[in-house]
């Protein structure tokens, strides 16, 4: 079994296609019902604590986030994709991480990383984060060059990590909800904000727009082959772990992505941390509204 | 000019003297950046220590799987607040569930965290644990800490809730890297009492299924 090589229009004709359809669906949802009260007290026999308080908070943000009106499909391609996984891409991640030495992987993930450094800049201007944005370009020419087209992370070991941003998370910032969750074919989790932000990256890549004006179309799905097989390797581990250790894995997977994502957006920053920019206005809103809803004595 | 020969004299020894100050506070500065906490408050130390005794006990490569789960446990009843994080996981459902399905249910999870983080622990190797600075939220404290990798890799963040309760300290909510354990299970579980009729018992029965499973995978492993 193989991955046909659907032509690339032919697969953004698809993608553009749900994520049009789709946004139709939540409003068929009114928020009301979406979101459940912010009794918070009931929950606790006991007079409620700041803990307990932040807790319920962020597991409310999470319910209102939960808006999985796919919920049937998705766990189907998520069948479909488990499938796929155990026939195709766990076994070829573990022979990429059985094959190669950690420091070829590495070098393998930094040369991927690096060809995403346009795109990261792009990011990281629409976002307005000129300092990210520096941060992005003195990557860029470090590794590129001394660090021998980006197999080495000179810059990550003199201090300036790698911090990936795509357009998911721009929109994000921008104030743009994620909408319904969407499990992608072979993609995996998503929801409709993040893979309307996959097809905006595919279409305005300058690494895939030059491989594809060369007739090196191919080069771009080697390309996202070794992205995925590379991702998936350093997953090995801990998603055998919650596996092994989930009552409801698909359940497991939407809770894990949305915390992911959020922690992504906010740049990785606590979430109740004094100096948080960048975020959406119901997480800015978190901590101060946790202090208002305490019971006054 | 004996005035100002002395004047640059001592201007030139202060120099100096600011200059190995800043020499020898140089390359400490900076190592206390990656490595001394900020403050020793109790909370901070509790958590120190129960990081300090994670990375210890579940690292350790002699002993069984088994053992492995034992300790966590050990540790789980210890320095946990079982109960109030079993309410924050069953979320609205833990005041449907009757006094006997919550003791069970407190049992059973305990068994499955045990599992996780033993299974967890079982991959490190050589990393440390290092509290950086924590924030009172009105009685509860939130202590920032990071595991560092004996790689050189990025630090990964940990964020932990501490509870006080009579004096002494209770974990109620850890999140790696952004990610809560507790939310991700208080997720999985509505979703699966949902798909059981809205039942705390059909959770509770698959919960026995993979508690039973473990064991026997862990046994068989020893």
């Amino acid at each position: 079994m193989s991955i046909a090589p659907v032509s690339r229009s032919l697969y953004l004709s698809a993608a553009l296609l749900g994520a049009a359809l789709v946004p139709n669906l939540a409003l068929a949802t009114p928020l009301d019902d979406r979101r459940e009260p912010l009794a918070v007290g009931a929950q606790w026999a006991n007079e409620p604590r700041a803990g307990d308080l932040q807790l319920e908070a962020q597991a409310q943000i999470d319910i209102e986030d939960e808006n999985d009106p796919l919920e049937g499909l998705n766990r189907g391609i998520f069948e479909f994709n488990r499938v796929v996984d155990g026939i195709i891409l766990k076994p070829a991640a573990q022979i990429y991480r059985g094959v190669l030495p950690q420091e070829a992987q590495d070098g393998v993930r930094n040369f991927l990383r690096n060809l995403r450094s346009p795109i990261i800049l792009l990011n990281n201007l629409l976002q307005g984060d000129m300092q990210a944005a520096g941060n992005t370009i003195g990557r860029f020419l470090l590794n590129s060059t001394a660090g021998l087209g980006g197999v080495l992370d000179l810059a990550g070991e003199r201090g300036l990590p790698y911090r990936g941003e795509d357009f998911g998370q721009t929109f994000a910032v921008w104030g743009i909800g994620d909408g319904p969750y969407l499990m992608l074919p072979i993609l995996g989790p998503s929801n409709v904000r993040d893979t309307t932000g996959i097809v905006a990256e595919w279409l305005t890549d300058p690494v895939n727009i030059a491989l594809d004006n060369n007739d090196l179309e191919y080069l771009i799905y080697v390309r996202a082959g070794f992205t995925g097989i590379d991702a998936r390797a350093r997953s090995l581990d801990v998603l055998d772990e919650l596996e092994r250790t989930s009552l409801d894995y698909y359940a497991a997977i939407r809770s894990l992505y949305r915390q992911q994502r959020a922690n992504d957006i906010r740049n990785s920053r606590p979430s109740d941390d004094e100096g948080r920019p960048n975020l959406t206005r119901a997480q800015a809103a978190l901590p101060d509204d946790v202090v208002s809803f305490r019971p006054s004595r | 000019m004996t005035a100002f020969s002395r004047r640059h004299f001592s201007v030139a020894v202060s120099a100096a003297l600011l200059g190995l100050v800043l020499f020898a506070a140089g390359p400490q500065a900076a190592r206390a950046q990656g490595a001394a906490p900020v403050a020793q408050t109790e909370a901070a130390k509790f958590v120190q220590e129960l990081g300090n005794r994670a990375i210890l006990e579940l690292t350790d490569k002699t002993i069984g799987d088994s053992e492995r789960v034992d300790r966590m446990r050990a540790m789980l009843r210890q320095s946990f607040d079982e109960t109030a994080v079993s309410r924050f996981v069953l979320g609205t459902y833990w005041n449907r569930a009757t006094p006997a399905e919550q003791n069970e249910f407190i049992g059973l999870y305990e068994t499955l965290v045990s599992y996780t983080y033993a299974g967890l622990f079982k991959k490190y190797s050589g990393e440390t644990f290092q509290v950086l600075r924590e924030r009172d939220i009105s009685g509860d404290i939130v202590v920032y800490a990071q595991i560092n990798q004996p790689s050189g890799g990025q630090p990964i963040p940990i964020e932990i809730l501490v509870r006080p309760t009579d004096g002494v300290y209770r974990a109620i909510d850890i999140k790696v890297e952004g990610i809560s354990m507790p939310l991700t299970h208080r997720k999985e579980y509505a979703s699966v009492i949902q798909r059981n009729q809205g039942q705390v018992a059909g959770l509770l029965k698959i919960l026995r299924e993979k508690s039973a499973s473990l064991e026997n995978s862990s046994a068989r492993a020893n």
